[in-house]
């Protein structure tokens, strides 16, 4: 990947150098005014792209720095007397706050490497530190504990050196916190304070415009996803996927770009690109689980929360789910003018799946309720496949041909069909799927 | 503008980075200082942990009888005072809902269920429970430990407590440190050589 992205990069230089001679000839031709020219200059300068690979080596070169820090404290210097063994364990430290100093106060022209493996070196550094004074007293407790406090104690860092890769670090800290957390019977929902506590963070890299965004897209997402399964907790599987359906509602629907005329994906920003992905694939895979009658068969009114939960944990879930349908709720009025209609299906169908939770809750009437459900999603497929052909857009077109595909394996598996149909109708998809793409190449290659 | 509060908070984190250790340093020296010694009757076994090292899991095997009208819940924070047996190994004497007065050797621990049927003996966890040792170190005492615990039960370890919190002070086997008696072990001729 980071190979891709260097030569991307090196064309990209090629191609802006190139273009700096055309708009300097388009100047003299009198195609262009001198103050359009030297905006066309200005956006487009060669500057603007810096090579990836410096970047990278010097995070690699600051994490492994970091982690043999940890590694050789961690071995356990038993000939050295404690007191020794503390003086030891400051030294990595207290180097690298003095590297970290010199990249903040030092140099007018730091780098974003500069920062980057300074920054990686302090935070492993602090939890070396804290790792070593703990094994010193033999500090028992979890590990939990030391990492919340080395999670505390590396935010400062993250803004202090602008610093993504430690930023990365943190939200899997933070991640594997409430992990621990939940699997040690312990409250997990102060994850959500500690990921909010980053996001002014994020908020800077987007407004800078610089593409460390997003790579922290991909964690935000990431770590949120996974935490929030740990933040509801259901006697069946109705709250995570109640959950997770209206979760990634608002992400597709809050990072999706503008439905114009010539609307594509690629106009929204790159940071957003992640968020609407993850948001996008998630709604349609947990609708698709959706679609099955053993998971409405398994919710029942008196079953639909974990009885053994404490009643704190109840209040909380059910909060969680007022706030992501409020949010959902809000969201889809907000986007819907802006949006087309594969983006407002897809919010429609979060709030339309509370209503028949709440049906299904009353009647319990899972046969009409699955129907309900595997019609929307073939509706929504649909949708995604005709913008899809009317944007000339191969991956959004793959994208709702998976989800109908996926639709008619599932109900192909609970029917009792004999093997010569279902043979039958899975060669009729992929012959679908090879023609309907290949049409699509060929009216790509028409336009 | 920007590279000015970006100092400040720099100052801060590296200040919260010194001070953090620190305050652990002071905590734990202090109850090593001004500690009461317990010996605690120990079996373990040998785990690593990805930051600090390898370590002894210490089991105390610590029970306490229930009082009446205690409202039972798990994990349960709870105050135990303690006292020796015959032996002179650390026992719970009493639970408590709120802390001892400092005068009392006590420690915080966490209920862990009964102990009988009778639901009147419950067991109590001690969140002293590690012992960090050198990497080749921790598997040799474990093997160790094998041997000697069908043997005697005399394996130890020393725990300093005050006001609460509890610091280990070291792993005893047949009345000698860990580290003294594993590198007595390395120095004494093997069964082979004897013969």
């Amino acid at each position: 990947m980071g190979l891709l992205r260097f030569a991307l990069d090196t064309m990209n230089r090629r191609v802006l150098e190139w273009l700096q001679g055309e708009i300097q000839s388009w100047e003299r031709e009198g195609l262009l005014s001198p103050e359009q020219a030297s905006w066309l200059r200005r956006r487009y300068h060669p500057g603007e792209c810096r090579p990836l690979i410096p970047l990278l080596l010097s995070i690699f070169g600051g994490l492994l720095i970091g982690l043999g820090v940890v590694l050789l404290l961690a071995h356990n210097w038993d000939q050295i007397p404690r007191w020794g063994r503390l003086v030891v364990a400051y030294l990595p430290l207290m180097a690298a706050i003095v590297i970290a100093a010199r990249v903040v106060v030092g140099s007018r022209h730091v780098t974003v490497a500069a920062q980057e493996s300074a920054g990686l070196f302090l935070f492993l550094t602090m939890g070396a530190t804290l790792s070593l004074v703990a094994q010193s007293y033999h500090i028992g407790g979890s590990f939990r504990h030391l990492l919340l406090l080395w999670m505390g104690l590396a935010l400062l860092t993250i803004y202090a050196l602008d610093a993504t890769a430690p930023a990365l670090l943190y939200l899997i800290g933070i991640t594997v916190w409430t992990i621990l957390q939940r699997s040690e019977e312990a409250l997990p929902y102060g994850y959500w304070g500690l990921l909010a506590a980053l996001l002014p963070y994020g908020m800077m890299l987007i407004r800078g415009k610089d593409r460390r965004a997003v790579w922290l897209s991909w964690g935000l997402g990431t770590s949120a996803s996974v935490a929030l399964g740990f933040s509801l907790q259901g006697e069946g599987p109705m709250p995570w996927l109640l959950g997770y359906l209206l979760f990634f509602a608002i992400l597709m629907m809050s990072f999706a770009a503008p439905a114009t005329s010539e609307s594509n994906l690629s106009l929204s920003p790159d940071w957003a690109w992640p968020l609407f992905f993850l948001g996008a694939s998630g709604l349609g895979g947990v609708g698709w689980m959706l679609a099955f009658s053993s998971v409405w068969e398994e919710t029942t009114a008196s079953e639909f929360w974990d009885p053994d939960i404490s009643r704190f944990d109840r209040v909380m879930g059910a909060l969680f789910l007022f706030l992501l349908v409020l949010g959902a709720a809000v969201t889809i009025v907000k986007v819907w003018r802006r949006s087309d209609w594969p983006i407002r299906l897809g919010g429609l169908f979060s709030l339309l799946t509370i209503l028949l939770v709440e049906l299904h809750l009353q009647y319990e009437a899972p046969a009409l309720i699955v129907a309900v459900v595997n019609l929307f999603l073939v509706g929504w497929s649909a949708a995604i496949v005709g913008g899809a052909v009317r944007r000339l857009r191969t991956g959004l077109l793959n994208a709702g041909l998976l989800l109908f595909c996926a639709l008619v394996a599932a109900r192909f598996f609970d029917a009792d069909l004999s093997y010569l149909v279902r043979g039958i109708v899975f060669v009729a998809l992929g012959v679908l799927f090879l023609i309907v793409n290949r049409w699509m190449a060929r009216q790509r290659g028409v336009s | 503008m920007i590279s000015s509060w970006r100092k400040i908070l720099l100052g801060l984190a590296a200040t919260a980075a010194l001070l953090a250790p620190l305050g652990m340093i002071v905590r734990y020296e202090t109850v090593l200082r001004l500690g009461t010694p317990f010996r605690f009757r120990a079996r373990f076994v040998d785990p690593a942990d990805p930051f600090r090292g390898r370590y002894v899991q210490l089991h105390f095997n610590l029970t306490a009888p229930l009082p009446k009208a205690w409202p039972y819940g798990s994990k349960e924070t709870v105050y135990a005072r303690l006292g020796q047996d015959e032996q002179g190994f650390a026992v719970i004497e009493e639970l408590s809902y709120t802390p001892w007065p400092p005068s009392i050797p006590w420690v915080e621990a966490q209920l862990r269920g009964f102990s009988d049927y009778s639901n009147r003996v419950i067991h109590v966890q001690v969140p002293f429970s590690q012992f960090y040792m050198n990497q080749w170190k921790a598997p040799r005492a474990e093997n160790e430990y094998r041997q000697l615990s069908q043997k005697t039960s005399y394996i130890w370890c020393v725990v300093r407590v005050w006001r609460g919190k509890g610091v280990i002070e070291d792993l005893y086997f047949e009345e000698r440190p860990v580290r003294e008696y594993l590198e007595d072990l390395s120095k004494a001729p093997t069964a082979d050589a004897k013969e």
